[in-house]
This record gives structure tokens, C-alpha cells and sequence, in this order.
């Protein structure tokens, strides 16, 4: 074999090892490093090596772990700090970028910052330079980025113009590209919104979502307030009228008429007029126009504001002077812990109670206009309106009643009174926020965690959105379709511990992953089936119990890692007492992935440790026992996403087994249908058998006496349908042979309008632009096209048509009838068109 | 994880080259010549792959395709007739952070570089090479080369020329540790941009047969190849050079080759009755000889003085 390929390099080591041994001589301070100029390959982890150890440290160790397993604590020397879980492998010393923040937020629409910037970018994808564009794309959204922090909301053209300005100052290209990308920047620029306002990643996100939904869509409450001022401008009008009719003064008509005034008496006239539009109210109606006028004027008041607010005092001095300005729009007050509910579902009363008379005073208004109130039946009516009766548009343009709270202080101070608060079915909405370790450290004691969303659920008739900050598009959409129901909403958000030292949206991105805070949406009203209010789909791996990932080793090997509770675990400081580092010479088969412990049987656990792999900051894989407290705690968290899988159809048990059921009967079904086509089949093939050996005997017989020759001669009946087969074969064969012809003629009639170049096919030759270059030129990729047949002749076009070595110039007719030898030209010309 | 991406890096360019950017002065090709359409090519390449300008560098040796050099604006060596090899591997051995090209014709490389040739596929240092063929010596106005084909006329052939021609794919194919072998054609220029883009993004001696059209010196043989799509035959394969479905709507007859098969490749290069455009053969895992030669890169004279004397006073009595 010639091409024989070396597994390992023989020589690599030797050199490197001189080197190395060479550098540590020169520098023992200063750690290996390559050169810069030398080749850098990608860094890889490994698993830690295996060291000799003889049976007694085995046994000895063993000994140890077993002892941590149930309780005691590690041996010093391992424990896991400085170590991560292995699946975090690929994010290891690489900056994060918070690639899915800031959202862009405006009164009509959402969108991450670079999709916006992308998709308008998009519309100028016809633009012959517009590859400038795309390249710069993710530098421009970079130092948009740039402008935000991650604090306080920024307003999108500020950030926009300083972005495009330090993009502008520092991009370096050629004068020529340079003009081109400005041109496609300025028009970028025309295409972004002018409005709105870039949300960024950080402690107040939550907040800031809450204060773009509400913000966003206020078209109904626009409208209904529209609606209220024209009906308060009409009813007024009418009253006025009244009052006018009452006084018994007719300024104007009496001065219209001049010195004929005191001749005729209008009142007078307008009772004898056929047409007569109206009548005197009476003081009844009349008292009811001045209370509903009173009330129409109050009324925009009710609907002024985005949302009535209660947040709980704990809270409000977390996010601090900021508050206010979050949510601009909103009557805030601030209670302290434990009374939140009872004080929202006070301001819900007191609010809705105003809501309700002016949208009494409205449908009031609009009623006496049209001159319909019929005092029997809508008095009784109105005496009685509350909220339930306002219609779809009318609920939409209310202030919506808010609360923001602790979900663990909710959980543990009034979970009666949440309790009753939802059970009320009162459009009340609660923003949820986990902001502690989600009890991590309180391993002591091991339980079932309180799950809000699932409190919130077991009132059934209820809305809840719940997530970390990884998709804010989508938490964003979340929290807007729970503000426009009827029935409660809860949204519960986790937010990332401050002290951890890990990435805050990777630990964010940790949680959902190892289903400590799974993704969730249960929407109660839009559907009866129960399953139908379910969404778990956008939770990772949602068809597994915990995330599979591979990672890429050394020595092209695989390692499969599985992303399960206990390592979100260890990202804690808190837990890192239940873990121990086990090193690979201790290793045995009683040591197990902690994923395939937690679905074994109890008597296929016993004698077993379970396992998770991690990594340290030089790229060595460990394995890393699990106590079995944080084992149970995992336990707990599986127990607890199989019960949301459960409910969002994945691995459902009424399903699988209703299928199993229905696979058993089917398949009896199918094989009575089998059995029975069987002997069906059986039957019908002895029937033929017998007839065409009768048959057969027939004609045998027959051949054989001489009785009927005609038997084995083709029938004559089939002579007609060979000569029409043959015939009509014959006929296709004539039509294929034209059809080429006539549609050559078609392409010669297209063809030969005008000259063309199959541009893409340009070789760059320089044989056309060199006969007329005002004819023929280059577009951005160096290719040839025609720029103006006109400025050339005929005969400069068919010269290089002959001449292209690729033959893709197509000259097509001469534009000037009076260029000379034109005949011979157009011949010339015909075979390249 | 969920929602996170790992790979991104925190800093994105602020500096984009275009393909004009890299050229430098005007080509001074005969107009018509394939040469044009491999030039724009490789700019194209350095643009879409950002090539960095003071890190590549261009070597060729002796002919009309030699002049390459002259006409990108990277570093570049213009050097000795059939010596584009050597000197190619010099540049790499001791710099192999350089993007080396190697730009050779049939003259320069098949006649008086045979030798370094050879050894060069053998060496397979990290490198793009492009083998532009146009059978014939251009720069010296027609005479016949080892890669033209039997009955060519020319200066030194006035009756004709009476031995076969040298087959470079042939050749490439019978040298051992050979690692990327690929035929494409200058009047194709998406497949010729395709091929060296493969070239470039395999490490060790990408071997770029380009069958290259002389229109002044060989013109019928210039049209007849062009010309005749019949006679062309385009190879595919997952892991062969593949263009999008539009791209490849020029080409009528596609055949499955895969890359991997060394025999298979062999019978391919010896089927002269038709042309065979894309990756015949790949082995990316063939030993690089330009591994082992930057290994004390980075250290001063003195330093490198000592070393050795630190090796040698292990020896001293």
C-alpha cells in the first residue's frame, strides 16, 4: 500500500518532548507555550488517566465513598471545587454573549435585536453589493449591543444611532466597498423602527417584560376611550339641547329671524311640523343625561392607566427608584409580605368597581342616544352590571390588576389566601419571581418541593407561564396572552443567583435543562380537554428524562453526558459537600451514571453509588459521586417533570396503555382477517387449478383430435388492436420528432429579441469587454453582462459571441436596421442564439 | 444547552476584503485565456475566507500560469523554472502558519519539476496546488509539452508529436501518500471555485489538476473541450465536491465516485475518453511532512545555543 498512514507519529513526540524539555531548561518559571505563528488545534478534554492502586486502597476507598454515599462527609482532597458538570465543557473559557438579549420591544411589536436587524437587513437581499452587508451584520448588532447594559432599558434609536456610528467609525474596507455599505446602511437604517426600546439581560428583565406587555397592543384601550369622548361629545350635545329647550330661550333661532322674531313663536311651529326629530325629555331621562355625563367624565380615568400594581415591599426596595419608571403607565403600591393577595383582590374590587359605572355610564350613553333605554328592564339591568358582563374589547382596554411577589414567600405566608384569590376566577394577574437557590442548600431536610405553577393549576380555570430568562421573545408572548383572559394568570419566573460565579444565562439555561425550573404553559380557558391546556414543548429533550449530550473527546473518542439535577446541583457552593471526586483507578461496575440509578428498582440499587461526570479548568474528566441526599433531591425533580411530561402527552400512561390495548386487538383482528384471507386464497387456488387443468385437458384433447385449429391460432380480434398499438406508436413518434421542431421555434422567438449572457457561466476572459467595453462589463463577482447593446454595433456583439471561449454570449437581433451587411450578421449571429 | 450557543466569539470582524482587493495590477493573460477565470477564482476564495494578506503567499516556478504571483496582492514567489515545489516547502516546513499556494503548468511542473513533484505529492506538506494545463508552452510561443497529445503541432512537433502525453492525474495517483487529488476545468468556474475551495480546506498537498484552455496556441483544442458538454463527466459524492442543485444543472452527465477508493480513482485518471471533473481521491488522514518542521520555532539563537549546549554537557567527562 502506498498510501500507508501512520496512527500514531513517531516522531512528534520526540520533538515536542525536546522542545518542551528544552523550554523548561530556559524557563522553568514560565509554562510551555507555542509560539504564536505555530498551528493551534483545537483543545479537547480527556478523561483522567487511570493510576496503579493495589485491592487494599480500592477496598479502603470504597470503604469511604460508601460511608459519604450515606451521609459522612467526603475525605478531604475530594471535593469538587473548581469543577464544573461535562456537559458545560464546550462553554469553558469562552465569554458568554447574551446573543438572545436585548429585545427590541415597541408598542406593535418584539423581537431579538439581531432577528430584527437581520430580517430588515433581508429586504435588501437583491442589492448587487449587499454580501458587504451580511458580512458586517453581526459586528453592527455587536455594537448595538454594546450600547446596552445590562441595567436599564435603553431607547432603540439612541443605541441605534451610537451603534451605527461606532460601526461607521471603525469598519475598514476599500473607498469602493466603503460607499457601497454605506449606501446599504442607510437604507437598513430607513428600514428599523423608529420607536421602541432594547430590553436587557439582567436582575429587572422579568420587570421589564411585564411593562412591555402591558404596554404592548394598546389599540383596544385607544379605542374604547375614543368611543367614550365621541359618546360623552353626542349625549352632551343632546343635554345641552334640553337644557336650552327647558330655559325656554331660543337665542339663536329668535336672532335668525331679525325683527320677525317677535312675530313668530318657533316652539310653536316645530310642535305642527310633520317631521318633528324630537320630543321634550322627561325629568326622569333628563336626571339620567346629567348622572351619566357626570359619570362619562370620570370615566377616562378608570381606563387611563395600564395596570393597578401591588407589589410587595421586599421586592419594590429590590428594584428601587427604578420602579416607577418600569412601569410608567401604572398605579403602584407597595405591602408588605403575606398580605399581598388580600390587598389585590381589595384594589381588583375597588378598581373594577369604577371600570364597571363607566362602562354603565357608556353603554348608558349609548342606549339613551340611540334613544333605546327602556328604563323596566334596564334599570334592573344596570343595577347589577359588574365586570363579567363587560364584552372581550371592553376587558381589554381595563387597567389590569397586578401583584408582583416572592413565590416562596407567597408559598409560605398566604398560600390560603393565593388559594382563594385564584378560586375567585377574577382577571388578577401575579408575577411570580424565584430569585433564591431554589432551596438548594436546605439538603437537611429532604421534600417535595411547593410548585407554584402546579398550585396555580389545581384551580384549573387558570393561566401560567413559567420560565427562565434564556427566551425573552417568548416569555415576552407568554405574559401578553396571559394579561388578555378572563380568568387568573400567574407568571413565574426564575431569576439567576447573583453569587454564583457561573454565567448567569447559563446557569439560567442549566435550570431548564436539568429540569430544576422546567418551561412550562397551561392555559385553563382556551380549550375543555385537558390536555389540550398543556404546552412542555419548549423544554429541551422534552421526549427524555434528562438531556443527552455528546461530547467530543481527545482521540476522536465520545463521551455521552446526561444533564441531570445533581449537576445543576453543583454548580451551587452550598452542595458542593455532596459530592466526592472518585478517581479512575477506584472505579467499578457499583458505580453508576446517577440517570440509570434513578431508573433502577430499589433492589437493583443496593450496593450501588451513582455518578456524574465533570470537569476541571485543564480539560480532565472525573467522575464524581452523588450523595444520596442530592440523589433523592433528583429523584424528586424527575418525579416532578415526568408529571408535567405526563400532562403534556409525552410518555402519557392512559395513552400508551389504551395503545398497547389497541395494538393487541388490532393484531387479533389482523390475524382472524389473515387466517380468513388464507383460506380464502387456499380455496380460489384449488378452484383454478381444477378449472385450467380442465381447460387444458380441453384443449389438449381438442389439439389433439384436430377439432378446433382456430384454438392455437391468435385470435383475429387482436389483430385490429396490435395494428392500432403499432399505429399509434408510429403517430407519437412522428409528433416527437416535430414537437423538438416547434419548440425550437418557440425558443427561437424568445431567444432572438435581445442580446443576453448567461452571466453565471463567465470565465472572466476578457475577450468580449476587450472588443467594446462599454457594451459588455463586469458586475461585483467579475462576471460578464450586457450594460447597453446600444452602445455598440451588431457586429461587436456577434465578433464576441464568436469569440466567447464558454460561447454564452446570445447576440439576438440588431437593434439599428441600418447597420450595414446586416443579413450576413444575423446569419452569423443565429447559431449562438 | 439549552438556548446558548458556545461557539461564539465575543469579537466580530471589523475589516472585510473583497475579491478586487487582492488582485494586483492588471493580468497580462492573452484575453480569452483560461488563466482569467482560475485568478478570479482564488481571489474569490481569499475573500470568502478572509485570507489574511501578509499570511499568504503564492509560489510558482517558470510559464504563462508562473506569472500567478504578480497579479495577487498577498506575498508571493515568482522562482526558478520546475522549482516552485522546493521552494513552496521551504516556506512551509519552517512557517506553517502560512497559507502556501502553489501555482505551476505542465511545463513547469510535469518537464523540468517532475522530480520535485514526485516528492512533493510524497512530502504532502499543507498546501493548495494548482496544476494549470493547457498542453502546450504558451510563453514561448508554441511548442509541444510533456502533457500534449499525440499529433500536436507545434515549433519543436512542426509534423506533429509522436509520444503520448503524461497524465498528471495518472501520475499523482501512483505516488505514495498522495492525499487529495482533484480535476476541474477553467470554463467551469463555479466547479473550479468549488475544487479549490475543497483544495484549500484540506490539510496536506491538494493536487488541482486545472485543465486550462490556450485559445491563441490551441484554439481548436480550446473550442472542442468548451464546447462539447457530452464529453464531460462530473463526479459526486457526499464527501467529493459538490455544488448546490442550480449549479449543476450545466453539467449533463453526473457519475458517483467515491473519494475514498484509490483503485476506483486510478481506473478513473486512465479513462482518457472523457473528462473527469471533481475530487478523485482524498485521504485526509495521509501523513504531513510539514508537521515536523516548525517543532523549536520561536527560539532566539542564543537560546537554540543553549539547548545544545545543555544536550552536550550531558555528555561531558
Amino acid at each position: 500500500m502506498e498510501n500507508t498512514t501512520l496512527k500514531t507519529n513517531p516522531y512528534q513526540g520526540l520533538f515536542n518532548q525536546t522542545s518542551e524539555e528544552a523550554r523548561r531548561i530556559l524557563h522553568p518559571e514560565v509554562a510551555l507555550s507555542e509560539p504564536d505563528f505555530v498551528g493551534k488545534t483545537e483543545k479537547l478534554p480527556t478523561l483522567q488517566p487511570e493510576q496503579f492502586a493495589t485491592d487494599e486502597e480500592k477496598d479502603a476507598f470504597w470503604t469511604k465513598l460508601r460511608a459519604f454515599f450515606n451521609g459522612e462527609d467526603a475525605p478531604h482532597g475530594s471535593g469538587i471545587d473548581g469543577l464544573l458538570p461535562a456537559t458545560f465543557a464546550p462553554f469553558i473559557g469562552k465569554q458568554q454573549v447574551e446573543e438572545v438579549y436585548p429585545l427590541f420591544v415597541s408598542e406593535t411589536e418584539h423581537a431579538n435585536l439581531e432577528k430584527l436587524l437581520t430580517d430588515r437587513c433581508k429586504l435588501q437581499s437583491g442589492h448587487a453589493h449587499f454580501h458587504l452587508l451580511e458580512q458586517f451584520l453581526p459586528r453592527l448588532v455587536q455594537n448595538i449591543r454594546n450600547e446596552v447594559g445590562n441595567q436599564e432599558v435603553v431607547a432603540f434609536d439612541d443605541a441605534l444611532s451610537a451603534g451605527f456610528q461606532s460601526f461607521r467609525d471603525e469598519v475598514e474596507l476599500s473607498q469602493k466597498d466603503r460607499s457601497h455599505l454605506m449606501v446599504l446602511l442607510g437604507e437598513l437604517e430607513r428600514n428599523l423602527p423608529e420607536e421602541g426600546a432594547l430590553v436587557p439581560f439582567g436582575i429587572r428583565t422579568p420587570y421589564y417584560l411585564l411593562s412591555a406587555a402591558l404596554e404592548y397592543n394598546r389599540g383596544p384601550k385607544i379605542e374604547l376611550i375614543n368611543k367614550l369622548n365621541l359618546l360623552l361629545k353626542t349625549i352632551t350635545a343632546l343635554f345641552d339641547s334640553e337644557k336650552l329647550a327647558r330655559s325656554n330661550r331660543t337665542p339663536h333661532s329668535d336672532d335668525s329671524l331679525g325683527f320677525a322674531g317677535s312675530m313668530v313663536d318657533l316652539d310653536v311651529l316645530a310642535s305642527i311640523s310633520p317631521n318633528a326629530s324630537t320630543e321634550p325629555l322627561s325629568d326622569e331621562r333628563f336626571a339620567r343625561f346629567g348622572q351619566i355625563i357626570e359619570n362619562l367624565k370620570v370615566a377616562e380615568q378608570a381606563f387611563s392607566k395600564n395596570s393597578w400594581m401591588i407589589i410587595e415591599s421586599g421586592f419594590a426596595n429590590r428594584i428601587g427608584e427604578n420602579l416607577v419608571s418600569i412601569f410608567e403607565n401604572s398605579d403602584i403600591a407597595t405591602v408588605k409580605s403575606g398580605k399581598v393577595c388580600e390587598a389585590t383582590l381589595k384594589l381588583f374590587d375597588a378598581n373594577m368597581k369604577a371600570v364597571s359605572n363607566a362602562i354603565v355610564a357608556m353603554r348608558k350613553a349609548e342606549l339613551e342616544i340611540k334613544g333605546n333605554y327602556d328604563s323596566v328592564f334596564h334599570d334592573s339591568y344596570f343595577e347589577n352590571f359588574d365586570w363579567r358582563q363587560f364584552t372581550t374589547e371592553e376587558l381589554s382596554a381595563c387597567p389590569i390588576t397586578m401583584a408582583v411577589v416572592d413565590d416562596a414567600e407567597l408559598i409560605k405566608e398566604e398560600l390560603g389566601a393565593f388559594s382563594d384569590l385564584l378560586a375567585r376566577d377574577l382577571p388578577i394577574r401575579l408575577l411570580a419571581i424565584r430569585a433564591e437557590d431554589l432551596e438548594l442548600s436546605d439538603t437537611a431536610e429532604l421534600r417535595i418541593r411547593q410548585e407554584l405553577a402546579s398550585i396555580t393549576i389545581a384551580h384549573r380555570n387558570t393561566y401560567v407561564y413559567q420560565s427562565v430568562l434564556v427566551d425573552p421573545d417568548r416569555s415576552l408572548s407568554g405574559i401578553y396572552n396571559g394579561l388578555r383572559l378572563s380568568s387568573p394568570s400567574v407568571f413565574h419566573f426564575l431569576l439567576p443567583n447573583q453569587e454564583n460565579d457561573v454565567n448567569p444565562l447559563l446557569w439560567s439555561s442549566a435550570a431548564i435543562e436539568s429540569r430544576a425550573f422546567p418551561t412550562l404553559n397551561y392555559s385553563g380557558m382556551s380549550e375543555t380537554s385537558w390536555g389540550s391546556r398543556w404546552n412542555i414543548d419548549h423544554n429541551p429533550q422534552v421526549q427524555n428524562n434528562w438531556p443527552e449530550h455528546e461530547l467530543k473527546l481527545k482521540d476522536d473518542e465520545v463521551l455521552s453526558t446526561v444533564f441531570t439535577y445533581a449537576d445543576f446541583m453543583s454548580l451551587e457552593k452550598d452542595c458542593y459537600p455532596e459530592f466526592m471526586k472518585v478517581d479512575a483507578q477506584f472505579c467499578t461496575d457499583d458505580l453508576v451514571p446517577l440517570s440509570t440509578y434513578l431508573t433502577t428498582t430499589s433492589e437493583e440499587r443496593t450496593g450501588k453509588v451513582p455518578f456524574i461526570w465533570m470537569i476541571d479548568d485543564e480539560w480532565t474528566i472525573y467522575r464524581v459521586a452523588v450523595s444520596w441526599k442530592a440523589t433523592m433531591a433528583s429523584l424528586e425533580r424527575l418525579d416532578h417533570w415526568r408529571y408535567l411530561q405526563e400532562n403534556g402527552g409525552v410518555h402519557n400512561y392512559h395513552a400508551q396503555h389504551a395503545l398497547k390495548e389497541r395494538e393487541a386487538d388490532l393484531s387479533v383482528d389482523a390475524q382472524k382477517e389473515i387466517d380468513k384471507l388464507k383460506a380464502e386464497h387456499k380455496k380460489e387456488l384449488q378452484k383454478v387449478r381444477d378449472e385450467s387443468t380442465d381447460k387444458a385437458m380441453e384443449h389438449l384433447t381438442s389439439v389433439l383430435l384436430d377439432l378446433d385449429p382456430a384454438s392455437f391460432v391468435p385470435s383475429s380480434t387482436s389483430h385490429p388492436k396490435v395494428a392500432s398499438a403499432v399505429k399509434t406508436e408510429v403517430l407519437e413518434a412522428n409528433e416527437a420528432v416535430q414537437k423538438p421542431e416547434q419548440k425550437e421555434e418557440v425558443e427561437d422567438d424568445l431567444g432572438s429579441a435581445e442580446a443576453w449572457i448567461e452571466t453565471p457561466l463567465c470565465t472572466t476572459c476578457d475577450e468580449c469587454t476587450n472588443i467594446n467595453d462599454k457594451v459588455f462589463k463586469y458586475n461585483g463577482d467579475k462576471k460578464a453582462y450586457i450594460e447597453d447593446a446600444k452602445a455598440g454595433t451588431f457586429a461587436e456583439i456577434v465578433k464576441a459571441a464568436e469569440n466567447c471561449t464558454v460561447s454564452i454570449i446570445h447576440p439576438g437581433t440588431p437593434l439599428n436596421p441600418n447597420e450595414p451587411g446586416l443579413e450576413d450578421l444575423i446569419a452569423r449571429a443565429e447559431k449562438f442564439n | 444547552m439549552f438556548g446558548l450557543k458556545p461557539d461564539i466569539a465575543l469579537d466580530k470582524p471589523t475589516k472585510f476584503l473583497s475579491a478586487d482587493e487582492y488582485e494586483k495590477g492588471m493580468a497580462k493573460w492573452c484575453p480569452g485565456c483560461g488563466d482569467h477565470a482560475i485568478l478570479e477564482s482564488v481571489k474569490r476564495l481569499c475573500s470568502e475566507e478572509q485570507l489574511d494578506p501578509v499570511k499568504t503567499v503564492f509560489v510558482s516556478g517558470i510559464g504563462c500560469s508562473s506569472r500567478f504571483p504578480h497579479y495577487m496582492d498577498t506575498y508571493g514567489f515568482h522562482g526558478l523554472h520546475g522549482r516552485a515545489f522546493p521552494v513552496a516547502e521551504g516556506v512551509k516546513f519552517r512557517r506553517p502558519d502560512l497559507d502556501v499556494f502553489v501555482i505551476t503548468g505542465d511545463g513547469d511542473c510535469c518537464s523540468i519539476g517532475a522530480g520535485a513533484w514526485i516528492h512533493a505529492i510524497r512530502y504532502n506538506m499543507d498546501m493548495t496546488v494548482m496544476l494549470f494545463n493547457n498542453e502546450i508552452y504558451g510563453l514561448t510561443k508554441k511548442q509541444t509539452s510533456p502533457t500534449s497529445r499525440i499529433g500536436t503541432v507545434s515549433n519543436t512537433t512542426p509534423r506533429g508529436s509522436v509520444l503520448p502525453p503524461l497524465h498528471p492525474l495518472e501520475v499523482t495517483l501512483g505516488v505514495a501518500n498522495a492525499s487529495f487529488v482533484a480535476q476541474t476545468a477553467d470554463w467551469r468556474p463555479e466547479h473550479l471555485f468549488e475544487t479549490i475551495k475543497a483544495g484549500h480546506a484540506h490539510k496536506g498537498f491538494s493536487f488541482i489538476h486545472v485543465l486550462q484552455r490556450c485559445p491563441i496556441f490551441q484554439p481548436s483544442l480550446s473550442k472542442e473541450m468548451a464546447g462539447n458538454r457530452e464529453s464531460l463527466d462530473i463526479l459526486i459524492h457526499e464527501n467529493g465536491i459538490n455544488m448546490d442543485e442550480e449549479k449543476m444543472k450545466v453539467f449533463k452527465n453526473v457519475v458517483e465516485h467515491d473519494p475514498s477508493n484509490l483503485n476506483a480513482a486510478r481506473e478513473l485518471a486512465s479513462d482518457h475518453s472523457k473528462i473527469h471533473l471533481g475530487l478523485f481521491y482524498q485521504n485526509p488522514d495521509a501523513e504531513c511532512y510539514s508537521d515536523y518542521g516548525a517543532h523549536n520555532l520561536g527560539f532566539s539563537v542564543e537560546e537554540k545555543m543553549e539547548v545544545l549546549n545543555s544536550e552536550f554537557d550531558k555528555y561531558a567527562i
